[in-house]
């Protein structure tokens, strides 16, 4: 009984957006996946794969053409529609579908919130564009054209199986226990139920979140779009919202909040938990009354909101101890992929 | 089914009417005075009380409607004959005579290149029709009738599509046709073709289930090998091939109606007359590794790049990986569950899951060491610090943080990857840093650090 009145007040603790978001989450859950994949089935579908597959029609293969992108489209229309769709609302509204909807994304997020943070493992501290970009290429390029299937690392093909599963599912059952089931079921535990708010998989191998990153990315730059801004002379360098942000997209640079606007999710935790009112998911053209000021607690300076992403801290000289690994990381999977087109394009 | 097969037989009769009758061959060795009675029947050699009677409706509807029963049944010369003269030999010429060439029409190319492929091997009873029991339960390779079992002439599917092409012959076809011999003979067959395949690609892929679907029989299998003849068991690769080939996209494709998903024969025996499967060891085979680039580049297919040569890696992607199925379980579970249903099955496996995960919070709500936690600290098991130092941009707090092995490995390998860069200028201060023993380095870190 104290157990149960202790998970509703710490479930009462939590910010109303997040506990809307987490009731999308659980209900898009429900819809796509399990034993009554409603939308899917719609579609024609038991899962998420064959032509809801959002992750295959653009991997390329050397020497492809027009055609073939085409043909591969064609086969997995739906999906491309959905991620069309996908990206056109993150270019306006920030990433939506991967913070609110994504029943893959949340699904390993909601487990892992339920588990004490002491079991997990934090990966935000990784080189996370570094990591995710270089894995992007290697899907892309590297993978089909080794003759690495898709569908090997997916976790679009592992949770609603695992969810299918646990409704005794024989479909679901039988891909876990196969060798790619297992594969991927240790990559959905350690990337995500036992990592820390259970976002690694979205941030480091999801080509979905790493393409809508992009646009996120590229959206932040126009001044009325849905963004999570900083407004710089506001922050006093708390950095709980870089604690609570579950994909490691705000990092505290010279003791100010900035955000990676590539990896943010707006799942708008930030904003919540921030006591001063200087970070929001809002445009930036328009200097809109801060929300303060209409529950009548005056905060001044009106903020100026800016998009903020990394910036790297400039060494005045190479020291012995300045290298650094994430750009070793980096360097080396553009090599890689440099070598694949590069490879590509002289073997014909 | 019988009244599609009717149907057709109103179709073709009023189709045939009055001046192409004779077209249909009416029995002219008189086999239906017998075989037309509505009960023949009689005991074979194992026993086994069997039917004799042909049903006209069905036969005259056939594939073979219009040959004569004699021309494929050559044996029987008079009645009452015996089972065994009613053999067939498919690769034998009949008085079918085709129209383009004036010769009498022969299925022998296709004997041919079904002989000469994997099923083709030992004996397929002389393309004989022999016992039919038999040859289910006892035979590892099909004959021509395992699966072309002289189906109605036109699929049941395509009836309605082949009405309203057959509406159009005399308006249509006539405007420039009109009073050709040939129109009215083969109009129908024209139209047949015209109106597609007979077998699309879910019910061809059937054809191969029926028999390869059939993990059992598969695990029986003996392969001859193509060069030492030498008899093998099959591995699990070809046991498993259709459950294999359902999780591809392939077959994943096609069994969600998107006839975008390459079936069976369209990589096993793509070219010639579709007869020509082969073991993928065997050069000839469409399969094999050398012609792998072809097959998958055919047109509609790959075509763009699965002959550029960067690309061997992708003709090398497993179409039926074993590793994607848990060998037979799905099929063991789903047998299981027709009984009834079986959720607690995955409630077993997962209910452990689900105890390990309540359990455990449960026991660091209550056990755990609160003193530990703070609110400003990060509680992973892994990874804390770091997080704490990159992304919150707390210094390490040196006096307690001990530098392991792996640290000192990274600083020796960095201060020699930046000595070698800068080997014309060194300085003292750099030197002392860049080679600290390890023992200096377990004790204090250098004071430059901070
Ligand atoms: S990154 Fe991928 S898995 Fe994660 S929420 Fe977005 S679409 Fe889903
Ligand atoms: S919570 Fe607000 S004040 Fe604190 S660091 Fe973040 S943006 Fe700055
Ligand atoms: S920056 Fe804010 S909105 Fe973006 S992922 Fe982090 S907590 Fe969510």
């Amino acid at each position: 009984m104290k157990i149960i009145k202790g998970w509703y007040q710490e479930w009462l603790a939590q910010p109303k957006v997040q506990r809307f978001r987490y009731m999308t989450i659980f209900a898009s859950c429900v819809l796509f996946l399990g034993p009554l994949t409603i939308l899917p089935k719609l579609a024609g579908n038991s899962d998420l794969c064959g032509r809801l597959c959002m992750r295959r029609f653009y991997l390329y293969f050397p020497g492809m053409t027009v055609e073939d992108f085409v043909t591969h489209a064609s086969a997995a229309m739906i999906g491309v529609i959905a991620f069309g769709l996908i990206l056109l609302t993150t270019l306006f509204f920030g990433r939506i579908w991967c913070g609110y909807l994504c029943p893959v994304g949340g699904f390993s997020e909601l487990v892992s919130r339920l588990l004490n943070d002491r079991w997990k493992i934090e990966y935000r501290w990784l080189p996370q564009f570094q990591i995710r970009y270089g894995y992007l290429a290697t899907y892309m390029i590297v993978l089909p054209a080794i003759g690495v299937s898709a569908c090997t690392l997916c976790n679009f093909i592992t949770v609603p199986r695992l969810v299918e599963s646990m409704s005794g599912g024989a479909g679901g059952l039988a891909f876990i226990f196969s060798a790619v089931g297992l594969v991927n079921l240790s990559l959905l535990l350690l990337l995500g139920f036992f990592a820390s708010k259970g976002r690694a998989y979205c941030q480091f191998m999801c080509p979905i979140g790493a393409i809508d990153g992009i646009v996120n990315s590229l959206g932040s730059r126009f001044r009325n779009t849905h963004r999570i801004r900083v407004a710089k002379e506001r922050c006093t360098g708390c950095n709980i919202c870089a604690r609570n942000c579950m994909c490691g997209a705000i990092k505290m640079v010279d003791k100010i909040a900035t955000v990676q606007q590539s990896s943010c999710m707006d799942c708008h935790e930030c904003v919540d938990v921030c006591d001063w009112n200087a970070i929001e998911w809002t445009t930036a053209s328009r200097n809109k009354t801060p929300k303060r000021i209409k529950k009548g607690v005056d905060i001044f300076p009106e903020p100026d909101w800016q998009v903020m992403t990394f910036t790297p801290r400039l060494e005045p000289t190479i020291q012995a101890r300045a290298i650094r690994w994430g750009r070793v990381v980096n360097a080396t999977l553009l090599l890689g992929f440099t070598v694949a087109v590069a490879a590509t394009l002289i073997i014909r | 089914m019988r009244s599609i097969t009717l149907l057709l037989l109103m179709l073709l009769a009023a189709f045939f009417s009055t001046a192409h009758a004779e077209k249909r061959h009416p029995d002219p060795d008189g086999c239906f005075s017998c075989h037309g009675l509505p009960d023949l029947k009689y005991v074979d050699k194992q026993g086994q009380l069997r039917s004799a009677t042909i049903l006209k409706a069905d036969y005259y509807g056939s594939l073979h409607g219009s040959v004569p029963c004699k021309d494929c049944h050559r044996k029987i010369t008079d009645y009452p004959h015996e089972e065994k003269d009613g053999l067939v030999d498919c690769s034998e010429t009949c008085h079918v005579k085709e129209p383009s060439n004036g010769k009498a029409f022969t299925h022998k190319d296709i004997a041919k290149e079904f002989q000469a492929s994997a099923h083709g091997k030992g004996l397929i009873k002389d393309f004989a029709a022999g016992n039919r029991i038999k040859e289910d339960k006892d035979s590892a390779l099909p004959s021509c009738r395992r699966c072309h079992a002289n189906d109605p002439y036109i699929a049941p599917s395509q009836m309605a599509a082949f009405k309203e092409a057959f509406e159009h012959n005399d308006a249509e076809c006539g405007t420039c046709h009109a009073g050709d011999v040939w129109r009215d003979q083969f109009s129908g067959h024209i139209l047949r073709r015209y109106i597609g395949n007979r077998l699309n690609k879910p019910v061809s892929n059937a054809l191969c289930i029926d028999c390869h679907g059939n993990t059992e029989r598969m695990a029986k299998v003996e392969q001859e090998d193509p060069i030492t003849k030498e008899k093998e068991t099959v591995g699990p690769e070809f046991i498993y091939s259709t459950e294999t080939y359902d999780k591809t996209l392939h077959g994943r494709l096609i069994s969600d109606g998107n006839m975008m998903g390459a079936s069976c024969i369209e990589c096993h025996a793509p070219t010639g007359l579709h007869h020509d499967i082969r073991r993928d060891d065997d050069p000839k085979a469409s399969v094999h590794e050398y012609q792998l680039a072809t097959t998958c580049g055919q047109s509609n297919c790959h075509q763009g790049y699965a002959k550029n040569a960067a690309n061997r890696g992708f003709l090398k992607t497993p179409m039926h990986g074993a590793a994607t199925v848990a060998l037979g379980l799905e099929a063991k579970l789903n047998e299981l569950q027709q009984t009834k249903s079986n959720w607690y099955y995955g409630a077993i496996v997962f209910g452990i899951l689900a105890v390990i995960f309540f359990g455990g919070s449960v026991f660091w709500w209550l056990f755990g060491d609160r003193k530990k936690l703070s609110k400003n600290n990060n509680n992973s098991l892994l990874g804390a610090d770091q997080f704490q130092r990159i992304i919150i941009g707390t210094k390490a707090n040196k006096a307690r943080v001990k530098e392991g092995r792996w640290e000192v490995t990274k600083r020796q390998v960095s201060g020699w990857l930046a000595q070698f860069g800068r080997k014309s200028k060194p300085s003292a201060a750099n030197e002392d840093k860049q080679a600290p023993t390890e023992k200096t380095a377990d004790a204090h870190t250098p004071k430059d650090e901070s």
